[in-house]
């Protein structure tokens, strides 16, 4: 089901979501998983991404996501902060982009993919950066976790679709009163 | 409002994309390993700050500290191998890279931009070496 809203409540709900993308980016930034694993993060941040990408518009999750790197870059990052997470958020939605046209491919593959190619993306932006390709080895590590935060994130994204459909549905038979 | 079925969590086409992310990480770690241990032995060590290049030779056993960007790093070199052995940078990656002893290997330290590169008899190129 996609929500047929007009473009007031469209952009109401598209900053909605990227102050959900800003906090969550900010919790993950928070829970201290680059102590274990340099660069492996939770990526709950797509979560809000890919909520606006499949309940708003594949156009607002765009822009969802810019503004969420830019804004991270702005409050708590630097300009290499900056091409990091604009490589990583890019491509990423890419592959949410691509991964969402086969059918058979469910949220979680989606979340998969964008994950993976998140973290591909971010070795990019560091081959270009230092002009080396060393970080290369350290993208096998990196594609497993991506298997493991992209899974969570599918699940919970289906949880968190199935809660909105019931809170939409209650809302309808509301208006039917 | 039309009633949908409930998908089940994870489908087919998630359990392909799952094993084609695997797939790629094991042929890039597969390529990594074999690629990096045909290297020859490397015999310097490169040190690249925003400050300059500094050399050291491996040969000989030294501790050293580099201070880049507001971070300290101090590199151990013993056993012809050089480590980062302390590191005050925010994710520590460059600790995690391990020991490099090989032309063409290197550690990298992003939030100190700093690069440490082993170069061999010809002069190492990292770019060749690490695929």
């Amino acid at each position: 089901m996609r929500l047929q809203v007009d473009y007031t409540r469209r952009l109401a709900l598209d900053g909605i979501f990227v102050a959900l993308a800003l906090l969550l980016s900010y919790i993950e930034s928070v829970v201290g998983f680059t102590a274990i694993l340099p660069g492996a993060k939770l990526g709950i941040a797509n979560l809000a991404v890919m909520l606006a990408f499949f309940r708003t518009g594949k156009a607002d999750a765009v822009l969802i996501s810019l503004c969420r790197v830019t804004l991270m870059s702005l409050l708590f990052g630097n300009f290499q902060y900056f091409i990091f997470s604009l490589f990583g958020a890019t491509f990423a939605y890419l592959a949410m982009l691509f991964i969402s046209r086969i059918s058979s491919v469910g949220r979680v593959g989606i979340s998969v993919a964008s994950a993976a190619a998140h973290s591909v993306g971010q070795i990019v932006a560091a081959a270009l950066i230092y002009s080396s390709l060393v970080l290369v080895s350290y993208l096998p590590i990196l594609l497993v976790t991506s298997i493991l935060s992209g899974t969570l994130n599918g699940v919970l994204l289906i949880l968190i679709e199935r809660r909105l459909e019931v809170i939409y549905k209650r809302k309808d038979a509301k208006l039917e009163k | 409002m039309i009633e949908r079925k409930k998908l089940p969590f994870v489908r087919r086409g998630d359990v392909v994309v799952i094993f084609a992310v695997l797939a790629l990480a094991m042929a890039l770690a597969l390529g990594v390993i074999l690629l990096g241990s045909g290297a020859e032995i490397g015999s310097r060590l490169e040190v690249h700050a925003p400050s300059g290049v500094s050399y050291y030779q491996l040969s000989d056993d030294a501790t050293f500290d580099i201070s880049s960007e507001g971070y300290t790093l101090r590199v151990v070199v013993s056993d012809g191998e050089a480590r980062v052995d302390l590191c005050d940078c925010p994710d520590g990656l460059c600790r995690r890279m391990g020991s490099i002893s090989r032309a063409g290997e290197s550690i990298i330290c992003v939030p100190a931009r700093v690069k440490l590169v082993v170069s061999g008899e010809n002069g190492g190129n990292d770019d060749a070496i690490a695929g």
